[in-house]
């Protein structure tokens, strides 16, 4: 036995002189640098949060971030990741600590991009789009990351949402992309009849039924009152409650317990051609090359009896902040200005297809006739609505999330989910 | 001390352990018919808890088989046939899982468990000599405030050590984990090494006062080497507690690089959402450490389960 | 050596302990019970005084109450399982008439408790699965498919899900206790339980019960305590939702704290817990001193 306890603490003594630096409060010890060669001459040392730990983007950040640092050899990129439900978690515990990243990812609207801004964690980068015009630019959506006329953002890309459809299935009983929300309906019975699921959601995050949200949202009620909702809430609008009952309408075709499944899962299943139809980001199309079927994409189907736009769409853009309490803000945006390159934008549409905020990144040279075709749709429209679960106040959307969970499990009505919205939207000031 | 002796001798029960029973089940059954259909309503009984004892079983073991298999198997395979064996038997997703992260959580966890439980029994050992041999002043009023935190939980000051570790600049270190683990096992500790310490006797303490041993070589030279049972049975404890803790390994470390087997699994579990079979290998393989450890020294194991309350 | 410089030296024995039980197990709990009367979060660091407001927010929140009742549903069904069905299950083992088979059982029975919850988590999360998973699968395959459901991911189900998922765990444990309990039992009380004509059930009411009295207490008190601190198995599983459904108290401390950035509510739920717990083992203390005199 001593012999036992001896030879552990020898092992444990072996670790630590073998260098393990977890011990020390230092970052070296986070490095996910790629090249072992760059930390020894590196003189900066910048922390950089994003939301992609998962392939195909890790590939993608590992080598920005290598040519990056053998650009600059005097500085170095040390990432941190959580993926998109645990970001949300972690964000504010990180950003709320001493030492927040440099640069850190963001989503536009009230419940990050704006906290981010209001609460003194994001930098004021405006001198850095005056100085470098030829960059700036070049840079699309500026506006949402922007308050007073003040920059404090770099978006990335614009995310959207669309339908994507197997085209494998509809051939199959002869169907077509719906347009209208009656075509929607009758196609999602065709599917059903013939014993296919034919929408796949994973709602277990509820996010993604806030997506559905949004869009229905969009088509029932007028544009001006949902801006103005969007400002400060109020959601009296009587067309919120009718816009619920679209959803509960649709309840009939979704996957078993949607609540169930996450969206990644339920993704899996759509590729394994487990449902004729599922709402998916536009920056998801890159999952359905590997996809074994034909598909395609329409969008949200209009509605005759909204009020709202009938083929607006939704979606954001996402993109960068650089920290407040950086100690390195000139290297941090040096890091932001190439990822916002040309050529990186460039790689950002052709290795993970997304739809770079880069003008003229998305070309024949990087994207496919169909991803050019989704971009060029979200650059075409002129209204384009933030996700709910973004672009409204956190008390507000998160009762309203829920809601919507409890509307597709069917123990819930439209009008118990907005009763309780409006009494929690009284209490914004 | 003999108590324990007993229980030490749980696992692996020698049949004859049971010889003191044994007349009971021999008691030959009297001829009358009341008795006879007794037995007869005794095996109907028997036959109906060996049925539960058999569903029970398979409800513990089928999840694990089912986790074992699938980590062998590509994730169309899970996805099509999760019910048969694999097809071929892909070694490679532990290869894979390994390499994709398991091995740095892995090694973090055995840092962080080592750490933690060389401080909480070196500490709890040095407090319980303290408050076992020199009769201090005010003995009664400590230990009571050792005892007492027992009853607070992690959670409850979460918040505030969530900032004491910023302020300490340990906050995304192993320090962030190891320090407050060994502050919540410490109290048990203590109690338990204390109630051994006092059982050994003034004598052997006094021999060696008498060939020069000072307080601190008592300690080392006396005490220490003849609790060393109860030192392990405290290690174990802690590392029980330390290996499987959530909460805490989620929220004080941020670096992916530094995070444990748990927080890790969590992360790991978000990037693999398609590679399933690699995920349920990283399962399998996080879950095997401890197994074998009980099995190993599995009356240290149920000896430290019966002397505190373990989980949490 | 003057008597104090002694003193100190043997003083000195103590100071790590209570240095780190102040630093972090005191400290914590005293600051926290402090910052309940404040609203404050981390990006603001500047505290503003709230006297009482966090908590009678509290008591208006439903979510607050869904958390309770949950934890008290926790509490209910685990004393079930743990504390009475584990001694059943000990005994049982213990029987002459599993002798053989009982090493074997306990074992498997026991291995749960030796898997992290991570692990058991995720596990469950694709047994739970409705397209693909292990549960829904059986209960189609012995004609109950009717019953069927995304378990985690209905309000009526998810935390009996959960539940579930903690009984699967620990009911090892609580039996394995129960078994070294139930070895000290002398076995002339079985004995003359059996000349006074006791079957097996009586055996176990009249002896195994009264016997295993102090563990049932001792396991009663862990279990509910544990059962409103439980954090591991929710947040795995479903992180408390959906829509809150599966909601406990430190599930919502956590959202509260790290997600919604309310930390003086958060501390405000804290204390609450603490009081939960520190009442258990006040009647603890409370029956223990009695059963001594």
């Amino acid at each position: 036995m001593k012999r036992l306890i001896f030879m552990l603490m020898l092992l444990f003594l072996t670790l630590i002189i073998a260098g393990c630096s977890g011990f020390a409060p230092n970052k070296e010890a986070s490095s996910d640098s790629t090249s072992a060669s760059s930390d020894t001459d590196a003189e900066t040392t910048i922390t950089f949060l994003h939301r992609w730990p998962n392939e195909p983007y890790k590939t993608y950040y590992n080598e920005v971030i290598a040519e990056f640092e053998e650009q600059n050899p005097d500085i170095n990129v040390e990432q941190t990741t959580a993926l998109n439900d645990q970001y949300k978690q972690k964000v504010n515990v990180i950003m709320g600590g001493d030492t927040p990243p440099d640069v850190f990812f963001t989503w536009v609207g009230k419940s990050f991009g704006d906290k981010f801004i209001n609460d003194d964690i994001a930098l004021d980068i405006s001198s850095y789009y005056e100085e470098d015009k030829e960059w700036s630019e070049n840079i699309m959506a500026q506006e949402p990351f922007m308050k007073d006329g003040k920059h404090y953002g770099v978006p990335l890309y614009t995310d959207s949402k669309v339908f994507y459809y197997n085209k494998n299935i509809f051939d199959q009983y002869g169907l077509e992309a719906p347009e209208t929300w009656d075509e929607f309906i009758s196609t999602l019975q065709t599917l059903k009849d013939n014993g296919e699921t034919p929408l796949m959601l994973g709602n277990k995050a509820p996010w993604a039924g806030s997506h559905y949200l949004t869009a229905v949202n969009q088509r029932m009620v007028s544009q001006e009152v949902v801006e103005q909702d969007y400002t400060t809430p109020e959601f009296t609008d009587p067309k919120y409650v009718e816009a619920l009952e679209k959803i509960e309408e649709l309840s009939p075709y979704f996957n078993d317990s949607p609540n169930s499944v996450g969206h990644e899962e339920a993704r899996n299943f759509f590729l394994n051609e487990a449902a004729g139809i599922m709402f998916m980001e536009t920056f998801e199309a890159p999952y359905l090359e590997e996809a074994s079927f034909e598909w395609g994409t329409f969008n949200f189907p209009s509605i005759t009896e909204g009020e709202g736009s009938d083929s607006g769409i939704i979606g954001a853009p996402e993109g960068f902040m650089v920290s407040k309490k950086s100690e390195n803000p000139d290297a941090a945006m040096k890091f932001l200005k190439f990822l916002t390159s040309q050529p990186m934008g460039e790689k950002l549409m052709k290795e993970v297809g997304m739809p770079s905020s880069v003008i003229g990144a998305v070309n024949e040279d990087t994207a496919s006739e169909k991803e050019i075709e989704l971009t060029n749709m979200i650059a075409e429209k002129e209204y384009i609505l933030n996700w709910i679960d973004q672009g409204i106040e956190t008390t507000v959307s998160k009762p309203y999330m829920d809601g919507v969970q409890m509307l597709i499990s069917g123990s819930k009505t439209p009008e118990e989910i907005m009763e309780q919205v409006l009494a929690e939207a009284e209490k914004v000031e | 001390m003999e108590s324990l002796e007993r229980s030490t001798n749980l696992p692996n029960r020698p049949d004859q352990s049971n010889n003191s029973k044994q007349p009971n089940l021999r008691l030959p059954p009297k001829n009358d018919i009341s008795k006879k259909k007794k037995f007869n309503a005794g095996k109907i009984g028997v036959a109906f808890v060996s049925l539960i004892l058999f569903i029970y079983f398979i409800a513990i073991a089928y999840p694990l088989f089912w986790m074992v298999i699938n980590s062998f198997k590509t994730t169309q395979e899970i996805f099509t046939s999760s019910w048969t064996l694999p097809e071929t038997w892909l070694v490679s997703n532990y290869i894979e899982a390994w390499n994709l992260g398991v091995s740095t959580y892995f090694f973090n966890s055995v840092i962080i468990t080592g750490f933690t439980c060389a401080i909480t029994v070196f500490f709890a050992a040095l407090c319980a000599y303290g408050l076992s041999r020199f009769n201090l002043p005010g003995e009664k009023t400590l230990l009571l405030l050792v005892s007492a935190g027992l009853m607070f939980a992690p959670q409850v000051g979460l918040i505030p050590l969530y900032e004491l570790s910023q302020l300490l600049g340990i906050y995304d270190t192993y320090w962030a984990l190891i320090l407050p683990y060994a502050a919540y096992r410490l109290p048990l500790a203590v109690l338990i090494i204390r109630a051994y310490f006092l059982s050994i006797p003034k004598e052997l303490e006094e021999a060696a006062r008498i060939d020069g041993c000072s307080n601190f070589g008592v300690f080392m030279r006396i005490f220490l080497p003849m609790s060393i049972p109860i030192l392990f049975t405290a290690v174990i404890l802690t590392a029980y507690f330390a290996w499987n803790e959530i909460l805490f390994s989620v929220i004080f470390i941020e670096s992916e690089e530094l995070k444990p087997i748990t927080a890790g699994l969590l992360i790991f579990k978000d990037a693999l959402r398609t590679d399933w079979g690699i995920l349920m290998a990283g399962l399998v393989m996080s879950a095997v450490p401890l197994i074998i450890l009980f099995i190993f020294a599995q009356k240290y194991f149920i000896r430290g389960l019966a002397a505190g309350s373990v989980k949490g | 050596m003057t008597v104090l410089k002694r003193r100190l030296g043997q003083y000195l024995y103590l100071a790590p302990t209570f240095l780190m039980l102040l630093l972090f197990v005191y400290y914590p709990i005293g600051v926290n019970f402090g910052y309940s009367f404040f609203e404050f979060n981390s990006f603001n660091p500047e505290k503003l005084f709230v006297s009482f407001e966090n908590y009678i927010e509290l008591f208006r929140d439903p979510i607050f109450y869904t958390s309770l009742k949950n934890n008290l549903m926790y509490v209910a069904i685990s004393f079930i399982f743990q504390v009475l069905g584990g001694l059943v299950l000990a005994a049982i083992l213990e029987d002459t008439i599993f002798r053989k088979v009982a090493p074997f059982l306990r074992t498997i029975y026991f291995i749960p408790v030796l898997i992290s919850m991570a692990v058991i988590g995720i596990l469950f999360t694709y047994i739970y699965n409705p397209e693909i998973g292990l549960l829904n699968a059986f209960l189609e395959l012995i004609g109950l498919g009717n019953l069927a459901t995304g378990w985690l991911g209905s309000t009526n189900t998810a935390i009996f899900a959960v539940i579930f998922v903690s009984q699967w765990q620990s009911v090892g444990y609580a039996a394995m206790l129960y078994i070294l309990t139930i070895q000290k039992i002398p076995q002339e009380l079985y004995e003359a339980a059996t000349i006074d004509g006791a079957g097996k059930i009586k055996q176990f009411l009249y002896v195994t019960v009264p016997q295993s009295k102090e563990m049932m207490f001792v396991l009663s008190i862990y279990t509910i305590t544990g059962s409103f601190l439980v954090f591991n198995e929710v947040y795995v599983l479903t992180g408390g939702g959906p829509s809150n459904a599966s909601q406990v108290l430190s599930t919502y401390l956590f959202d509260k704290a790290f997600v919604d950035m309310e930390s003086g509510y958060a501390s405000a739920i804290a204390n609450v817990m603490l009081i939960l717990t520190l009442i258990f083992y006040f009647i603890q203390g409370k029956i223990f001193k009695t059963g001594e005199e």
